[in-house]
């Protein structure tokens, strides 16, 4: 098994629970979408995974990613992928700078536009190399979010509602691409969403309120 | 709206008044211009001004820039931990008469160190210009979107790179305007600079504030001229910076033509 939650739950500081204990465990290459309405603490799940969980809220539980146990292990050395609703491309970087910067740490700087160029290249979209966020379309950030989440090869994919903010007749394609590219990096994947339609075809789904 | 365009150009008018005066050799009562110019006391007071400005710009520098520091430091720590000092205390500098605050800080000082004047004397600058860096701050840090940071973490930067490669670059200009807002008021410390630095450290301002209450109108307004300068020239070279460090695209968007054809391209991913 590649990502597995043991009795996970999450608490408002308040003691409030987020919602009954969550089990599960997602293979590689396998995609899991976990359903439930907005404001029902699918972001939060998402965030305790990736380590990003705000201070007004404690878990517990056991996160494992590839049999290694990764509750204390800070952000940016757990190798967790996140994608956000919006695409979070860093405005003052342009489109070649932004994929650069996700290279692992150990690329030689003088390779790091290469390879960022050659990401592009097979998006087709070498020509929006040097323009910046503020000026490419929609699908083309979507693209390049996705492909920047990728070139830092995580482990683990976590997808917070990506395809909310396209539009509808981008939206499917986008949706299937995302998990062609996903199943070909063999990891795994955890969506969250309240839209059916987001749902890829071999996906195991979990609704909310699941019961303990 | 009619009050405040007469304080404005009053405030305005002043500025080549100032000019005037400073060159002005005589000017009897009811002459409405100087009747003979002269360099003289620009030349005269020229060597008094200089250091007297250095010195105003050391502290300003330095108070600021701790000032700075100090409130970046105040916004993270409020993010992370979402505990903050609360803000009629941080304002509270800002609210309360100087001279009753003063008089506590001179009194620590002479406990401490009592002739470390100029250290004193930024000290007291940066406990005024803290809380006006630290509210510049606070709208920028506020519309600031956390998920940059934790988009750049989740990518494998750590978060001092993060925060230097994201961050700051996202929020460099706020970051200069606080800057300049701060070392502007550490250059219209009167006060403080004269009751910490015992009358040993002199700056624009307390020279200006001096002179004013003087017999020659010239050489306070060479001074005022100057105290009228040295915040604008923060204020100017806080424009200047974060203009550089724009992205140059910002500038150019208008005849960038490959933004208006890759719109009409089909969208699709």
């Amino acid at each position: 098994m590649s990502l597995c939650l043991k009795n996970l739950v999450i608490h408002k500081n308040n003691g409030d629970r987020l919602f009954n204990t969550i089990n599960f465990s997602i293979e590689k290459g396998e995609v899991l979408t976990v359903m439930g309405p907005s404001g029902c603490g699918k972001s939060t799940l998402l965030n305790v995974i990736a380590g990003h969980l705000s201070p007004e809220f404690r878990y517990q539980g056991d996160i494992t990613l590839e049999g290694k146990c990764i509750n204390d292990i800070p952000p940016h050395l757990r190798g967790v992928g996140i994608l956000f609703q919006e695409d979070m491309l860093f405005p003052h970087l342009c489109v070649w700078e932004n994929l650069a910067f996700a290279l692992p740490n150990n690329i030689a700087k003088k390779e790091r536009k290469q390879v960022a160029l050659d990401a592009l290249a097979t998006l087709s979209l070498l020509k929006i190399a040097d323009s910046y966020p503020d000026q490419i379309s929609g699908g083309q950030r979507a693209r390049v979010s996705l492909t920047r989440m990728l070139l830092a090869k995580p482990k683990l994919v976590l997808l917070d509602e990506p395809f909310s903010k396209l539009d509808k007749d981008l939206r499917s394609q986008f949706r299937d691409w995302v998990f062609e590219q996903v199943s070909s990096a063999n990891i795994p994947a955890l969506m969250v969403t309240h839209d059916e339609t987001d749902i890829p075809n071999n996906s195991t789904i979990l609704t909310w309120p699941w019961t303990d | 709206m009619g009050l405040f365009a007469t304080v404005l150009s009053i405030s305005t008018l002043i500025i080549p008044i100032m000019v005037l005066w400073s060159f002005a050799q005589r000017w009897r009562f009811p002459d409405l211009m100087p009747s003979t110019f002269s360099l003289r006391f620009w030349s005269l007071e020229w060597s008094n001004v200089i250091p007297t400005i250095n010195d105003s710009i050391l502290i300003a520098v330095v108070s600021a820039s701790v000032a700075l520091l100090l409130a970046v430091i105040g916004h993270e720590y409020r993010m992370k931990y979402r505990v903050q000092v609360p803000g009629y205390i941080i304002a509270l500098p800002m609210l309360i008469p100087q001279l009753s605050i003063l008089f506590g800080l001179q009194v620590m000082t002479l406990f401490l160190s009592s002739d470390s004047y100029l250290l004193w004397v930024i000290w007291s600058h940066v406990f005024f210009a803290f809380p006006f860096v630290y509210l510049a701050l606070d709208g920028p840090w506020r519309s600031y979107d956390e998920g940059y940071m934790r988009t750049a973490l989740s990518l494998g930067k750590s978060p001092i790179r993060a925060w230097a490669t994201v961050k700051l670059p996202i929020l460099f200009s706020a970051i200069t305007f606080a800057w300049a807002v701060g070392a502007s008021v550490s250059l219209t410390q009167y006060l403080p600079t004269l009751m910490l630095g015992a009358g040993r450290i002199s700056t624009i301002t307390t020279e200006a504030v001096a002179l004013s209450s003087g017999f020659d109108r010239r050489v306070t307004a060479i001074y005022a001229i100057w105290q009228t300068l040295l915040p604008l020239v923060f204020f100017g070279l806080a424009i200047l910076i974060s203009r550089y460090k724009r992205r140059p695209s910002m500038s150019l968007l208008n005849n960038s033509g490959s933004n208006e054809s890759l719109s009409k391209k089909p969208r699709h991913p």
